[in-house]
């Protein structure tokens, strides 16, 4: 969690800022921009604007948005972006997804996520007072969606009180905070003056009521030889701040060694900003930081024509598939016990567990790798100990992610039954969210 | 390296091993020729990294600008694009492997058609082993930081990541029959080895080989035939590293240009005034009074006295310049420390000794490496009446003087008529880097410059 740090005093906040901080829905309409109706959020979404976007490629400078909440497509307009676009071009890309939990490149979901909780009842998608052209049919409804992302860094939650904004620039004018400042200033403009970067690069407020530094965005950078993507996130007025803590913590963690990146804690807040106050202001940031001599429109992705483009339509593939989001986990090690390893001390197993019960695997490309099971129980008189190990022997090779119930996957790799399938099978469902 | 005789011995004993240590006989097992791929630096302040995940396996080929594998530092996740051709025999660090620092071995290439199952049992340690990985995030010095000149080339590292065993059998077979310090001074020297011709025992090559090679001009590469139409020169480790440093600064810095003509009239009557009364204790030239100027300008506009660093603008509390010294090996900036707490004669003898030092490739790394702003004096030819310089990275400008010339400057007499006296002037041109200094800013700088300039008597306010 943040430590405290003393902060000045911030005595020269405006009335109008504390009451945008205080309110979490923002409800002041007036626009940023004085000219230009077409950026309006009325005239976004007129059908003349819903050109293919793939028109608008080769500019130098390009703004868009999504009109989906699809996180696997979203994410793969951002790659198609990052692939397809000129090298000296300079893009910026706004979206929101619906809930989703987004891992980073190289991170263990069975450690990041509690799996088990999200796959139960769906969160709720909008505020009362979002925006309603972005609010899904209700069909749309669905379990948090799960999503491995291509950059690196830690885990984070997006829902549509979210909003995510990715810049591509070319490898000579990057740096991890110029953006970053970008959308401070943004936010300063906005109504949020205690707003500024950390050292890792997030962006935090402190709010007057306390001294505290609230986390409202995240970064993740993807570096190419050619191209360079920063993109983050910032809470605008996100329904699911109590259940986030929730969702981000696994059962699993502390039974689970695992190599690659580890994500770090922050509490975090809403900036309380409406999210179409929100885009203007950054992009009006963009412009002035990039300005070009024809004004840029923002561009709104056409959903359908985006779902049918070739390189776009093979990412989704890509990221939608189990062998993507498990199997590309770097190699870790589940035990019940301390380890040489991990010698951190387990959490007591629950009852129903035989005492002498104990296991021990690696995974690796999402497959178990080597397997050991020691101390179950069987209703024939037979030598345990050696079950025990054709038992775990039977499991290697196994991909963690096409076990769908433990009880079931245990009991078939036994050629006697398991008395305590139920039990252990249970446990290790929960683990690893599957109950 | 060994002469012919002590290599039986050492052949000898390599069997002894073989057949009485069997423990230490992988020590002395040969790999088939392979090169150490060592974890990269993908962006110029990256320390370490995490391994990601391998696009090629063992027994797979690379072509150049294909990924080899993904790496991640800092929430940035990158591609390693590999730039040559090969065959990947062995995995040393595994997908998941956290902070392994830039320079550790991570896996081993070796040529098409090589057998890869050689190298199964291949261990870090047969790659020699790496070092820990430096602690990430502490505040690194400008000296540890900055690739600076060598005027006397520290001895270079092996010119290519091979992996040369260094097992005596194979180690025998490919070193050059050399003396250590022939061969360390033909790397400094930049004479390919391959071209040295041996005279001591046994067509040992010696120092005296290699002085012979450095001075003959046909030395560089092959015998220059009679009427040749080029000559080519060896790059040296010298020369090679202005280029790279130039080039990353012209990449880098956004340049811009401010320059400004200065009246040094009055400069130039103070320094013979000075220099008169010197009683050989001191001689001030013109360069020692920019100096001193660069210094009250540093303080006055402190933003121009700083350095672009990873996260921070690095702003510096004292200002130590860089002065631009030609050497026949090449360009080298021997740096004067606190300047503005010098006086004329301090910083002349210093620049003075510097320079001494500079051309007898005596400077300490200290002495060349850092500095927070640079000066560049052409004034002592006179055709140049201005240029522009590049910025030393990681500074943030540097100062191009030209030389002193009369100018027909309008005056104002007494009694109101105007007429024409001479003035000497000098144009001065500072690059400023755009990331840091703002146009303004740099335009301000230059002023507080040009006042002190004009009005020398200011430097003892």
């Amino acid at each position: 969690m943040a430590t405290r740090r003393p902060r000045p005093s911030r005595a020269g906040i405006s009335c109008a800022a504390k009451l945008l901080i205080r309110s979490s829905h923002g409800q002041h309409h007036h626009s940023l921009f004085t000219t230009r109706p077409r950026v309006s959020t009325h005239g976004l979404l007129h059908p003349s604007h819903r050109r293919p976007f793939t028109t608008n490629l080769s500019k130098p400078i390009q703004i868009y948005r999504s009109p989906s909440t699809d996180p696997y497509l979203n994410l793969s307009i951002e790659h198609h972006l990052l692939q397809h676009t000129p090298p000296s071009s300079i893009i910026l890309f706004l979206y929101t997804n619906r809930p989703s939990v987004v891992i980073g490149r190289n991170q263990n979901p069975w450690v990041e996520v509690n799996l088990s909780r999200l796959r139960q009842k769906p969160l709720p998608l909008t505020t009362p007072h979002h925006h309603p052209s972005s609010a899904p049919s209700p069909n749309e409804q669905q379990p948090t969606s799960l999503v491995r992302r291509r950059s690196g860094g830690g885990t984070v939650f997006h829902d549509t009180g979210n909003i995510n904004w990715t810049v591509i620039v070319p490898p000579p004018i990057f740096t991890r905070t110029l953006h970053a400042e970008m959308i401070t200033r943004s936010l300063i403009r906005l109504g949020i003056p205690t707003a500024r970067v950390n050292e890792r690069h997030d962006i935090v407020i402190t709010p007057s009521s306390d001294q505290k530094d609230y986390k409202v965005s995240g970064s993740a950078y993807k570096l190419t030889r050619t191209r360079s993507l920063h993109h983050g996130t910032c809470l605008l007025s996100s329904p699911n701040l109590g259940q986030i803590s929730g969702l981000l913590r696994s059962p699993a963690e502390a039974f689970i060694k695992a190599r690659g990146v580890e994500s770090v804690r922050s509490p975090i807040r809403n900036v309380g900003i409406d999210t179409e106050r929100f885009i203007q202001g950054v992009v009006e940031e963009f412009k002035s930081m990039y300005p070009t001599d024809d004004d840029e429109e923002i561009v709104v992705v056409d959903e359908e024509i985006a779902r049918q483009e070739g390189s776009i339509v093979k990412g989704m593939a890509e990221l939608m598939s189990p062998d993507w989001i498990y199997g590309q986990t770097p190699q870790f090690t589940f035990s019940t016990h301390p380890t040489e390893d991990d010698p951190r001390p387990r959490p007591p197993l629950p009852e129903g567990i035989p005492r002498e019960f104990s296991a021990h695997f690696t995974i690796r490309h999402g497959e178990i790798q080597t397997f050991s099971i020691t101390g179950l129980r069987y209703t024939d008189d037979i030598d345990a100990a050696s079950q025990d190990l054709a038992l775990s022997q039977a499991l290697v090779g196994q991909r963690i992610h096409h076990i769908t119930d433990w009880r079931e996957t245990l009991q078939s790799a036994s050629s006697t039954p398991i008395t305590d399938a139920q039990a252990v099978g249970g446990w290790l469902n929960t683990m690893f969210g599957l109950s | 390296m060994l002469v012919p005789a002590l290599r039986r011995q050492a052949l000898q004993h390599a069997k002894l091993a073989r057949v009485a240590l069997p423990s230490l006989a992988r020590w002395y097992a040969s790999y088939p020729p392979h090169t150490v791929v060592k974890m990269p630096a993908l962006s110029p302040t990256m320390t370490a990294g995490n391994i990601g995940a391998w696009q090629k396996k063992p027994g797979d080929s690379i072509e150049p600008g294909e990924v080899l594998v993904e790496i991640e530092t800092d929430k940035a996740q990158m591609d390693f694009e590999f730039q040559e051709e090969g065959v990947l025999a062995k995995i040393l660090k595994e997908t998941g492997e956290k902070d392994v620092a830039v320079g550790n071995p991570i896996a081993i290439l070796v040529e098409e058609g090589t057998d890869v199952s050689a190298f199964e049992g291949f261990t870090l340690a047969d790659a020699g082993g790496e070092a820990a990985p430096p602690a990430p995030k502490k505040e690194e010095e400008a000296k540890s930081e900055s690739d600076s000149p060598a005027p006397a080339p520290t001895p270079a590292p092996e010119p290519e990541d091979t992996g040369s065993s260094g097992r005596l059998e194979t180690a025998l077979d490919r070193e050059p029959n050399m003396d250590f310090r022939a061969k360390r001074l033909a790397i400094e020297k930049g004479i390919p080895i391959k071209s040295l011709k041996g005279t001591g025992p046994g067509g040992k090559i010696t120092v005296d080989d290699v002085n012979k090679a450095a001075s003959a001009p046909a030395a560089a590469g092959a015998a220059v035939p009679a009427g040749a139409l080029y000559e080519d020169t060896p790059i040296s480790s010298m020369r090679k590293t202005i280029a790279n440093r130039l080039k990353e600064s012209m990449a880098e810095n956004p340049h811009y240009f401010v320059s400004s003509s200065l009246s040094v009239s009055k400069l130039l009557k103070l320094r013979q005034a000075l220099n008169s009364s010197a009683d050989g204790r001191y001689k001030l030239s013109v360069n020692d009074f920019l100096i001193k100027a660069m210094g009250v300008a540093c303080k006055k506009v402190p933003t121009v006295n700083s350095s672009w660093r990873d996260g921070v603008i690095r702003q510096f509390n004292t200002v130590d310049v860089s002065v631009a010294v030609a050497t026949p090996n090449g360009l080298i900036t021997p740096i004067v420390k606190g300047v503005e707490g010098k006086g004329l004669e301090g910083i002349s003898s210093a620049v003075k000794e510097l320079a001494k030092k500079a051309r007898d490739n005596k400077l300490k790394p200290e002495e060349y490496q850092g500095g927070s702003i640079s000066i560049s004096n052409m004034g002592m030819n006179p055709a140049v009446e201005r240029f522009t310089a590049v910025i030393n990275p990681p500074q943030a400008a540097i100062l191009a003087v030209g030389s002193v010339k009369k100018v027909a400057v309008p005056v104002e007499n007494d009694d109101g008529t105007t007429s024409v006296e001479w003035d000497e002037q000098i144009v001065v041109t500072g690059s400023f880097d755009h990331k840091v200094v703002d146009g303004a800013v740099g335009a301000e700088w230059m002023r507080e410059f040009k006042k002190v300039i004009e009005n020398p008597l200011e430097l003892l306010l």
